[in-house]
């Protein structure tokens, strides 16, 4: 919206702590409940009420880090148990519908194992989740006492508890590997970058990382226009949804086994070994080289366009870089960029930053998300599957979950949105993480895409001879276990279903 | 992956919105061609008027079109197109039946607006063949 004066500051009170605060929190644990009155009455207002002291803003806690805390999100299924959805919904369509509608779906590709008729294990059913409390301890003991404490409240209030794993009591619990520093399953270190969340001082400084397009009620210079937006004088929905934003709620299963068996074979490969010689590296070096090419960083998070022969603690959390580059005559001809990182490295495909963007795509760079996730399910020991479900909590913060979450997901199993060498149009590649690497029936949402990776190489010593390696029949490294979308109202808001006034 | 859009718009009988909607038949190619020829992600695009079943004036809008990419993250791209785009579907709200607030100048209430009255679902679609746009005009 054109306007001249910019918007008033965000409260940071008002606002659930996740999306401004990455928590350091070593346990945490994410519940699941429906309204679905279990034994007793159900009765959301008291629930609500027994939680609402807990839940954690974005205020600053200085020295006074919380021994534990929670934040609460509400699928559109639950908001409508709840009476705040009204006929004719301004809440947008693919929060309305579910990650499992066939317009997300669209997206999202979850097939076969992903299906969305397999998500949560077949537990309960899609549409039966209505709230996720998450719940965060310094110690596990206080975790444990929140757990208590939540579980408790939702038996008293008559919810029922969804289990969404096959493992353990079934609760999602983040894991811990290998803490210092915390590291993901796969062994990388996760969430170095982020989006700034600054708030634009006027139209022409506004970006794709600015807060306005991630926290709903901030539209003058907003590119992504989070919804619902309009008058809270009218919409009562706008008012409810002030100040909140959305969670794309993914838990993604990594087949770890699988993963390192690839990096090994990779490595092992005699063509790879012939052409890499000039590396000089040895076979553990040359795994955590293609690890590296896969991801766009090293396991220790250097980035690779900073650092692109061996990972340095110095550049370990470096955001600054970019992939453009200099004296290239067009985008199709940029090979240089990518015998640093290849094009269709999870970071660069999930962040291109720089890179020129095909025309469809607009001209206001690439769209951001905040991820706040974290591991579930212990750590593989040796290289052999144990059958034990792990993978990634993924708690994927946005302003819209169309324009940022699933538009980013498209991307990675199609990777057609930058014009690149690599990126044929006949035959686009996906991200060599994340891609979900269709066979029919299911080629047909992808016209000509393949499952190469490409990984451009060039030997000093014949700087006019470009080469590859080119990695063809890419495995699916995950799978998804359910997703489920979710607004993460404000502290108002959730006071409101506590107390059923709106301040 | 192409989606299909079938935008349905009842719209007023009034004389001044009847020849509104003429225009808007009349101008279409003209204000879309650009916008099409640039964004490169539209395979078909067209408006039609849909006659009143007496034979006389105008019932509704119809703009029908088939485009490469997903139903949900798209939709932005024909709004961020520019202005042409931003009238267009303006002129369509202010002759429609039931319309938001006028004019439209969010992105969000623009995609509620097609959301509600788009008649297709993602998987309402025959293709004889699944290449982009993009793809069929690669030299
Ligand atoms: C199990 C699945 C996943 C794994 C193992 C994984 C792993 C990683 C790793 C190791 C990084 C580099 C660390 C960093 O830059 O913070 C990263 C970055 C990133 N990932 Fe993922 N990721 C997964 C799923 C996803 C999904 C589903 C999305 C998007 C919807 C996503 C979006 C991003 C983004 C945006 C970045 C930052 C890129 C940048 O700004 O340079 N990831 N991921």
């Amino acid at each position: 919206m054109a306007g001249t004066t910019p918007p008033p500051p965000p409260d940071n009170s008002n606002i659930q702590g996740l999306l401004i605060r990455g928590y350091t929190h070593p346990y945490s644990c994410h519940l699941l409940f429906s309204f679905q009155a279990a034994s007793v009455t159900l009765n959301t207002k008291d629930f609500f009420a027994e939680l609402y002291p807990k839940v954690q803003s974005a205020v600053d806690w200085g020295n006074n880090k919380p021994v534990s805390m929670l934040n609460i999100g509400l699928t559109f299924n639950g908001l409508s148990m709840l009476g705040v959805t009204q006929p004719n919904s301004t809440f947008p369509a693919e929060f309305q519908q579910g990650p499992w509608s066939s317009a997300s779906q669209q997206s999202l590709g979850d097939f076969n194992a992903s299906s969305p008729d397999n998500w949560w294990y077949n537990n309960f059913s899609n549409t039966a989740l209505h709230c996720v409390v998450h719940a965060y301890g310094l110690t596990n003991d206080a975790l444990n006492d929140l757990i208590s404490f939540i579980t408790n409240a939702a038996l008293a209030n008559g919810l029922t508890e969804l289990l969404p794993i096959k493992d353990g009591d079934g609760r999602l619990y983040q894991s811990i590997i290998d803490d210092n520093p915390a590291k993901i399953h796969f062994g990388y270190v996760d969430g170095i970058s982020e989006p700034a969340l600054s708030m634009p001082s006027n139209h022409s400084s506004r970006n794709q990382a600015d807060l306005d397009n991630f926290l709903i009620g901030y539209p003058q210079y907003s590119i992504i226009d989070p919804s619902p937006s309009g008058d809270a004088s009218t919409n009562s929905e706008a008012k409810f949804a002030f100040d909140g934003f959305y969670n794309a709620f993914r838990i993604l299963y990594q087949d770890v086994a699988g993963f390192d068996n690839f990096l090994i074979a990779q490595a092992t490969n005699p063509n790879n070994v012939a052409k890499l010689a000039y590396l000089g590296l040895n076979q553990d070096e040359l795994v955590e080289w293609f690890a590296a090419k896969l991801v766009g960083r090293w396991r220790n998070g250097s980035p690779l366009v900073l650092s692109p022969n061996a990972p340095d603690p110095a550049t370990a959390k470096s955001e600054n870089f970019g992939y453009a580059t200099a004296g290239v005559p067009s985008p199709n001809q940029d090979v240089p960029s990518s015998f640093k990182c290849p094009f269709s490295a999870h970071t660069r495909v999930s962040n291109p930053r720089d890179q020129t963007l095909t025309p469809g795509e607009g001209n206001l760079g690439p769209v951001r998300i905040v991820r706040r996730g974290m591991s579930y399910g212990k750590e593989l020991i040796g290289n052999t599957d144990d059958g034990v479900d792990r993978g990634l909590i993924g708690l994927f913060l946005c302003g819209s979950i169309a324009q940022q979450f699933e538009k980013l997901y498209g991307w990675m199993n199609y990777n057609n949105f930058s014009p690149k060498p690599d990126f044929s149009v006949k035959n686009p590649p996906q991200d060599a993480l994340l891609g979900n690497r269709p066979t029919a029936p299911n080629l047909t949402n992808y016209p000509g895409v393949v499952s190469t990776f490409t990984i451009p190489i060039q030997n000093p010593a014949t700087p006019d001879q470009p080469d590859s390696i080119v990695i063809s029949g890419l495995p699916e490294f995950i799978q998804t276990r359910g997703t489920a979308y979710c607004l993460m109202p404000s502290l108002n808001a959730l006071n409101y279903l506590a107390t059923g006034v709106m301040a | 992956m192409a989606t299909p859009l079938s935008l349905y718009i009842p719209i007023k009988q009034d004389a001044a919105s009847q020849a509104s909607a003429q225009h808007l038949y009349n101008d279409f190619m003209n204000i879309v061609t650009p916008i099409l020829t640039e964004i490169q992600i539209v395979h078909y695009a067209r408006l039609i008027l849909i006659p009143n079943s007496t034979g006389e004036g105008i019932n509704s809008i119809m703009l029908i079109t088939t485009f490469d990419g997903a139903m949900n993250p798209y939709l932005s791209t024909f709004w961020n197109s520019g202005p042409g785009f931003k009238g267009l579907l303006n002129a369509i709200a202010a002759i429609a039946v039931t319309h938001p607030p006028l004019p439209i100048v969010s992105l969000s209430v623009f995609e509620n607006f097609i959301n509600s009255n788009n008649l297709s679902q993602p998987t309402d679609l025959y293709q004889a063949y699944t290449y982009t746009v993009a793809q069929i005009t690669e030299d």
